[in-house]
């Protein structure tokens, strides 16, 4: 039945399956990252060294993976994903923590297995088993079959302890960026499943207490605590004063890109390294600077367009798993945007997470890929009249 | 609105309308942080890219400047006193060397290129390149240098072991040479390294971006002293300018070739002063000193201890400098690449005579009696002495000289209005004939009865002839440090009284001031050069010129930038009824007064000096005046001033003279044994024409060699371990010779057959 009615939507008009904005947008998204990437580390590239195309081309593969994976994922049913998340999730937490374990170090963090020189970055993944988890928590199901009521205390409880575990795990790499990324994708979804406004505000008593608590502890290292704090105090001396540094060239590379940008590959900012972690984190700078306010305007508004058709998708939604996993990576894709966004023009502290589709970095694209797969996924779904669950 | 709330807050509500409720908000909230990421990028880009794009190319624009070779300093014939050479330099990079070694390996490190560079031939301690590293002067992204001019087999070496030595590495840079040694060394100064204070005042009188500027770097070459430090900017040359781009590291990413300029070397510098003479002078001021240093003192009286003097020679038809020379001297070599801080306090030890001095424009001494030309001529022109009935003195009055001198108009009845002259007697002088045995009676009687007698401000008539003649100010000459002497007079006592410096104020000037003034003594002070300008006044007919010392100014292909003319300060008035008698005193001083009447012939104080040279004064003769200037506690001061060749009225011989000598020998005895002797040794080559053609410094150490290579020689052979045949030809070696211009220098060889590397003294 629901499957007839899936060809028959095919066989009459196609479009109405998948969202053409929504990937050309991400289409044009990746693209134009890459471009950057390969600014970013093409190197001097003058007469007599040669462009350095290896981080491009592997940023092109992740993105081939990830379209392969999204594809796939587009196809998978509700139930399957039901069905097979528990073990989803224990692989997830079993990574963490052997990350915790055999994890090599890359700034401060150990959240990378090394294969060979393939590096993965489990924390990446593991959101969207996150996501989809906390979607099939939040909606009416046969785990908790209470069918049309508001979300109950239970059901948020569960969602708030399916996110501690990973939280507590990334939190030990330590990885803030992604941590915050976690607590924002969770604490979203478990607003919009609707959650009476009483939880609502219990739990965010309990964020900021958890979040105060944090910071008060030992779990934070201090060179993220400096990274946090330079951001309200930026004359702090000592290493403080090199992340002020960062985020101080950071913002000068993009007021000298002005209207029309120094031309890419002509970023003086970029080219000389002053910025740090230009391909990844702060990406931003590499368009702020080359392509200028033309350039970085195309690709916020390329994003916008795309966050907003996440957005329409969660609202078509045929079911509120389906809603909640495009809320989920809405508010994933969203708030990584803005941090890094942010960050590269001094509005947000400095953390170490990556633009999805934009930076340089595998995990980051299969995962981005991915999710936009989960979404294409419930878009063509939202016609059924019939969903799994 | 109200279902919307409900909605919001959890009333139980269809569940889906309630999460598309929170999804807009949701998406609201999204919308404004976009809008706000849009805001901060324009403002960034739009509203304050021009203060971000400064920032950013000043983060990565570096300029960096190659010192142009420095001009070089010619002498009067083109001869090159100081010249450039490319040299290798070692230079060691902190930033590596800190990157790659610990301080241990470091240590380590640096005593194996002491070692190194002491096995060159040049004593390094390691100590010594450590603090040169320290050195602040050179900025952090320079390498240091810390050893000039090694030689190429270390070049060599330091390039084959070169992971042994991070850091260092070899530049070629030019530094300054010096092809005639120590010759001349007040006069052309050094150069060192720019301090900060200097650069912060080069930068503040002629800021850093004018075009017209020569930039500058801490650290690099200035000139300190003398011609160098004068004419610093002509000398200096336009530094090449590499426009760079770099990384966040430091590294090189691009180069505008467009901003790239090439270096121009600096302008070179004519003197006046001529080598020969130059060399001349300084031998004969140091030979004149050891004379000194070897008379015997009377029995309790101070030694001499001659170990400094000053002279210079002027030509006095213009002002040019001839030759100025002071010792002790230092080697302006040792200046290369910066002088240690301990050498440097030597070099300024005022135990050491203090070497850096140059005291012909910086000593300033009592002149003695060479000040009595002054004295005399404020008496002549002030109406002391004449023909006219006003004047005291007649000018043919003959005045006998006792030795003692009373003032007539004292009060009291008491010694101190006797003034004594030691060492004198019984005689009749007339004024030519006080110049020319130096009475200083004679000029007791002028300035008690004369000057100090007169009603104000005619009793100061003998300072006002003083500062006619330039006394009491700075000359001008194109050297720094120059000090200007002082002339005193009541205004100067009442000065010093005031500062609490001296007991007596001006109302406390007595006879014994102006008498003591007249004769050169007291607390009147002048500079060598001071004085030789005095007398080239004489000798011009009154014309006061400021010294000068260059006479142009070339660029590096040679054409002439500018050029330095006579520059007439002044004229004193020098009628001949003036000048005649002065002259004629003067002559006298070198040879003697000739029998008048029943007057007998007076034989000049420097007459003894003149005699023994057998010095041609018929045809060159020579006016001067000896000073023997007295410092309580210090054997005497010797001066002579002198020009040649003279006119002399009386016998009606004309010239026009054409060098003026000054000199003054510190603690060195009478002025007509010791200073007297050394000036007419410095005229009697330039009388006859023949004066001796300078060595360079490589010559002279050519040279050497020579002459020990020959005592070796003669001794092997004295002692028989050369044989010789019967005719005292050598059997096994050759005999070494010397070349002429040694055998020139040294006096030939018989001079090293008797005295043998005692001949080696004869070198300068």
């Amino acid at each position: 039945m629901r499957i007839n009615n899936t060809l028959k939507h095919s066989r009459e008009s196609w479009w109405l399956l998948v969202d053409p904005v929504l990937l050309l947008s991400a289409a044009a998204i990746t693209a134009l990252g890459a471009v950057l990437v390969y600014s970013a580390t093409r190197g001097v590239a003058d007469g007599f060294a040669a462009a350095d195309r290896s981080f491009l081309q592997r940023q092109i593969a992740a993105a081939a993976v990830g379209l392969m994976l999204g594809v796939i994922v587009a196809f998978i049913r509700p139930r399957y994903m039901q069905q097979s998340w528990p073990v989803l999730y224990v692989t997830a937490l079993l990574a963490l923590l052997a990350v915790a374990v055999f994890g090599v170090e890359v700034s401060g963090t150990q959240g990378w297995f090394a294969l060979g020189s393939l590096r993965l970055q489990p924390s990446e993944p593991v959101k969207l088993v996150l996501i989809v988890g906390l979607a099939l928590i939040l909606s009416p199901s046969r785990m908790f079959p209470s069918q049309r009521g508001a979300v109950t205390v239970t059901r948020m409880l569960a969602a708030t302890l399916t996110a501690c575990f990973p939280v507590v795990l990334v939190m030990l790499q330590p990885d803030l960026g992604t941590v915050l990324v976690y607590l924002v994708v969770t604490f979203v979804m478990v607003v919009v499943s609707g959650v009476s406004a009483r939880w609502m505000l219990c739990l965010a008593c309990f964020a900021l207490i958890a979040v105060v608590g944090v910071y008060q502890s030992d779990i934070l290292a201090d060179f993220q605590k400096a990274r946090l704090t330079v951001f309200i105090n930026p004359n702090e001396t000592g290493q403080v004063s090199s992340y002020a540094y960062n985020v101080e060239q950071a913002q000068i590379a993009i007021g000298n890109g002005g209207l029309r940008g120094r031309g890419l590959f002509k970023g003086t900012q970029t080219r000389s390294d002053l910025v740090p972690a230009q391909q990844t984190d702060f990406i931003f700078t590499v368009v702020g600077e080359e392509m200028g306010l033309r350039g970085a305007g195309l690709l916020l508004g390329l994003y916008t367009l795309m966050l907003f058709r996440i957005w329409r998708t969660a609202l078509l939604a045929r079911s509120v798993f389906g809603r909640l996993v495009c809320v989920g990576v809405f508010t994933m894709f969203m708030s990584q945007m803005f941090q890094t966004v942010g960050m590269a023009m001094g509005m947000m502290p400095v953390t170490g997470i990556p633009m999805p589709l934009v930076s340089y970095g595998g995990s980051s694209m299969i995962t981005s890929m991915t999710a936009l797969g989960l979404v294409a996924g419930v878009y063509r779904r939202r016609l059924d009249t019939i969903d799994d669950i | 609105m109200r279902t919307g709330c409900a909605l919001v807050f959890g009333v139980k509500q269809d569940i889906e309308e309630s999460q598309k409720l929170r999804l807009r908000i949701v998406g609201l909230v999204s919308l404004s942080l976009v809008v706000a990421l849009f805001a901060r990028l324009w403002y960034l880009q739009v509203l304050r890219t021009d203060e971000f794009r400064s920032e950013a190319s000043s983060n990565i624009v570096r300029v960096i400047y190659e010192q142009a070779p420095r001009g070089r300093v010619i002498d009067a014939k083109g001869r090159v006193l100081v010249d450039n050479k490319m040299v290798y330099t070692l230079v060691i990079d902190r930033e590596k060397l800190n990157s790659e070694l610990d301080i241990a390996a470091q240590d380590e490190m640096l005593v194996e290129l002491a070692v190194l560079l002491s096995r060159t031939g040049r004593l390094t301690k390691a100590k010594d390149i450590e603090s040169r590293l320290a050195s602040r002067r050179v900025s952090p992204f320079d390498a240091v240098p810390v050893a000039w001019d090694i030689n190429y087999s270390l070049v060599f070496y330091l390039g084959e072991h070169a992971e042994r030595f991070p850091g260092v590495s070899v530049e070629q840079r030019t530094i300054r040479v010096y092809p005639y040694g120590e010759l001349a060394a007040h006069v052309l100064g050094y150069v060192g390294q720019l301090n900060a204070e200097e650069y912060a005042n080069r930068t503040a009188r002629y800021g850093t971006s004018a075009a017209d500027v020569k930039p500058y770097q801490l650290g690099g070459e200035i000139g300190k002293s003398g011609v160098e430090r004068i004419f610093e900017d002509t000398l200096r040359g336009i530094p090449s300018q590499r426009v760079i781009h770099v990384n966040a590291w430091n590294d090189i990413v691009s180069e505008r070739f467009d901003l790239a300029s090439a270096s121009v070397a600096g302008n070179d510098i004519h003197l006046t002063i001529d080598v020969d003479i130059q060399h001349l002078v300084e031998r004969e001021l140091r030979r004149a000193l050891n004379t000194a240093k070897q008379q015997e003192s009377e029995p309790e009286s101070p030694e001499f201890v001659a170990a400094a003097g000053a002279a210079v020679a002027i030509n006095p038809r213009d002002g040019s400098i001839l030759a100025m020379a002071s010792f002790p001297t230092y080697d302006p070599r040792e200046f290369v690449g910066g002088i240690s801080q301990s050498s440097f306090d030597e070099l300024n030890n005022v135990e050491n005579y203090s070497p850096i001095l140059n005291r012909v424009i910086q000593g300033e001494y009592p002149p003695g009696s060479t000040f009595k030309l002054v004295t005399a001529y404020a008496a002549l022109t002030q109406d002391l002495i004449g023909s006219s009935s006003d004047a005291l003195i007649d000018i043919d009055e003959f005045y006998q000289d006792t030795g003692t001198y009373r003032y007539p108009f004292c009060v009291e009845e008491s010694d101190t209005c006797t003034f004594r002259s030691p060492y004198c007697c019984n005689r009749s002088i007339d004024l030519r004939d006080s110049l020319v045995v130096s009475s200083d009676t004679y000029f007791y009687r002028l300035a008690g009865e004369g000057f100090f007698h007169r009603k104000a401000p005619l009793d100061e008539g003998i300072q006002e002839s003083a500062r006619l003649f330039g006394l009491g100010s700075r000359s001008g000459i194109q050297l720094p440090y120059e000090r200007s002497g002082v002339v005193p007079d009541r205004d100067y006592y009442e000065k010093l009284h005031q500062q609490g410096v001296f007991l007596r104020g001006g109302d406390q000037w007595y006879v014994g001031d102006t008498i003591n003034l007249a004769i050169g003594q007291g607390t009147l002070l002048v500079t060598p050069l001071q004085m030789a300008n005095v007398y080239a006044a004489l000798a011009s007919g009154g014309k006061i010129h400021q010294p000068n010392m260059v006479s142009r100014i070339t660029d590096h292909e040679g054409n002439v930038v500018k050029r330095f003319g006579p520059r007439l300060l002044s004229e004193v008035d020098m009628p001949s009824h003036v000048m005649e008698p002065l002259l004629d005193g003067l002559n006298g001083v070198t040879a003697y007064r000739f029998q008048r009447g029943d007057v007998a012939p007076l034989e000049g104080t420097a007459y003894a000096a003149f005699k023994r040279l057998d010095f041609p004064l018929d045809s060159w003769p020579v006016a001067g005046k000896t000073g023997t200037s007295e410092k309580k506690g210090k054997a005497d001061f010797a001066w002579f001033v002198g020009f040649g060749p003279a006119s002399w009225p009386e016998l009606n011989v004309s010239h026009t003279p054409e060098i003026v000598v000054a000199m003054v020998l510190e603690e060195a005895g009478f002025g007509g044994d010791i200073a007297a002797p050394a000036v007419a040794r410095v005229l009697l080559p330039v009388a006859t024409g023949d004066i001796p053609i300078a060595q360079t410094a490589d010559e002279i150490d050519a040279c050497r060699s020579e002459v020990t290579a020959l005592t070796v020689y003669l001794e092997g052979v004295r002692t028989g371990v050369i044989k010789v045949d019967s005719e005292g030809i050598p059997l096994s070696v050759e005999r070494p010779e010397l070349s002429l211009s040694c055998a020139e220098m040294v006096g030939g060889v018989q001079a090293v057959e008797e005295r043998g590397l005692g001949a080696l003294g004869a070198l300068p």
